[in-house]
């Protein structure tokens, strides 16, 4: 059920190399140059990521559904919050369950980072569509990922429609999650039922993104 | 109590840990100038007063969260920056008893990769003015917060504890006090960011707020300042801030956050000399968002 891809890590050879390829909707131009930023409002910048067998996934493969992007890291307590409690799984459920799919990222240069991930995962009863790890940054760094967590919507037609916290109350305390406001039901309600999205940009709270290097 | 801390000796940094730990361990409760200590293997946390001033109806005193870092360990200002939370305080206080905000000292910068913070490592002392009613009768004004902060250095640990203070009201007992807390308090002061005073007219011109001014302090003519937006969800702490001087004006382009989730009409901006201890605090009015 629950795939895994890596983007780059499981491999640090050759054959990765080229495996992670985010480009900006409309610039292509650029080529190489740095990808365009994640824009709220404007299409979802693409990417394309190789799993541990070679199978190449990207974004698109998703057209058609909302796609929620889920950054991730085990080790963090905010993450730990979210999950020790059952909310972060339990959210994601209620989207599976409208279809929608669910891709978890941990951006993390250490090797053994997807296995440590999707272990852990099983034990909180989290079972998103994907998980991938963001070996070299570069995916956390197009969207901007700047916490864990640190969430983002897709729409059916690609465009991203949320950006921000998984929720209202900016802490590390279980407790606080039940007065909370759950931004990503609110906004995948709102998106599904052909609403523009009330909260479209919040303020995300969390651990910093461990880029590498 | 007090006598117990004289034994021990101040100044603050040269108390042993054994003791501290030892006063979490037993509970013991301390009265007068700290409460006790909640200590971790990242922080060491207590409540103490400004011994300059006594507890009278009518009057306010200054409290103030004390957190000690261990070295590398950091944690937040108001406005955390890219990641983090900002320490907070929930009071318990008698009827009438009213704390204010958080009077926040000048923060320092924590550079994570291509993250930026703004925080606090080493020892920071976050007082809070707490205002006592005109018909306030009882001998002694029980303060009791719960604080909840996060500590980073690799790694982020959320940390909580519980304080509490009993002081002596309606007489002087200022004398009584020891000096080190009041050290605490007037090192704070000189932390804290000095208000220029009037407002700055910015404007949003593309992916940046651009401003100019003239009234910052002669020291710092020249030279490339640190910016530290007191809200969140406005600017990209990240990217680096464009500066140029022309003669006593100093002009700077804020790169304007492409997630923003806030359009401020005002937006209070602490600036600083890189390692200057205490900056200045301007006042933004910022014209020309663009929708939402």
């Amino acid at each position: 059920m629950n795939k895994s891809f890596v983007l780059t890590a499981a491999i640090r050879g050759a054959a990765l190399l080229a495996a992670v390829t985010v480009a900006g909707c409309g610039s292509e131009e650029v080529s190489a140059a740095l990808p365009s930023k994640a824009v709220v409002g404007e299409p979802a910048p693409a990417f394309t990521a190789t799993d541990a067998n070679g199978k190449a996934i990207s974004l698109a493969d998703f057209k058609g559904k909302p796609v929620v992007l889920e950054w991730t890291n085990p080790g963090c307590p905010f993450v730990r919050k979210h999950y020790d409690s059952g909310n972060m799984p339990a959210t994601q459920a209620k989207a599976l369950g409208k279809d929608v799919a669910w891709v978890t990222i941990q951006t993390s240069g250490d090797a053994d980072a997807l296995s440590d991930l999707t272990s852990w995962q099983g034990d909180k009863k989290s079972a998103p569509t994907t998980s991938v790890i963001d070996a070299d940054g570069s995916l956390g760094r197009t969207y901007g990922a700047r916490t864990t967590p640190h969430m983002y919507i897709v729409d059916a037609a690609g465009k991203l429609v949320y950006a921000g916290a998984i929720d209202s109350v900016p802490s590390a305390d279980a407790d606080d999650i039940e007065g909370a406001t759950n931004y990503v039901n609110q906004a995948l309600d709102e998106t599904l039922t052909g609403k523009p999205v009330s909260k479209a940009v919040t303020e995300p709270y969390g651990c910093s993104v461990k880029y590498p290097g | 109590m007090l006598e117990r801390f004289r034994i021990i000796g101040f100044p603050m940094q040269s108390r042993s840990l054994a003791f501290l730990l030892m006063t979490v361990a037993s509970g013991v409760q301390a009265s007068g100038t700290e409460s006790a200590a909640v200590v971790t293997e990242h922080t060491r946390a207590s409540l103490i007063t400004d011994a300059q001033q006594d507890v009278v109806a009518g009057g306010e005193i200054t409290v103030g969260l004390q957190l000690e870092h261990q070295p590398g360990w950091h944690s937040y200002w108001k406005n955390p920056g890219d990641s983090g939370l900002p320490t907070t305080m929930r009071w318990t206080l008698p009827t009438g008893v009213v704390a204010g905000p958080i009077a926040w000292p000048t923060p320092a910068q924590f550079r994570d990769g291509p993250l930026l913070n703004f925080g606090y490592g080493g020892a920071v002392l976050l007082p809070v003015r707490i205002t006592i009613p005109a018909d306030f009768k009882a001998d002694v004004l029980e303060i009791g917060v719960r604080a909840r902060w996060l500590v980073c250095a690799e790694i982020c640990i959320a940390e909580a504890g519980e304080f509490a203070l009993r002081l002596p009201a309606g007489k002087a007992v200022a004398q009584e006090r020891l000096p080190a807390t009041n050290d605490a308090f007037a090192r704070t002061q000189a932390r804290f960011p000095i208000d220029l005073g009037g407002i700055v007219p910015a404007r949003v011109t593309g992916t940046q707020v651009v401003f100019s001014m003239a009234q910052l302090p002669e020291a710092y003519r020249g030279k490339d300042l640190e910016l530290y937006p007191e809200t969140g969800g406005v600017v990209d702490h990240s990217e680096p801030v464009l500066q140029a001087w022309a003669e006593r004006s100093w002009t700077a382009r804020l790169p304007v956050s492409p997630q923003r989730s806030e359009s401020p009409e005002f937006l209070d901006i602490v600036v600083k000399l890189p390692g200057e201890p205490s900056g200045s605090r301007i006042r933004l009015q910022i014209e020309g968002w663009s929708s939402p």
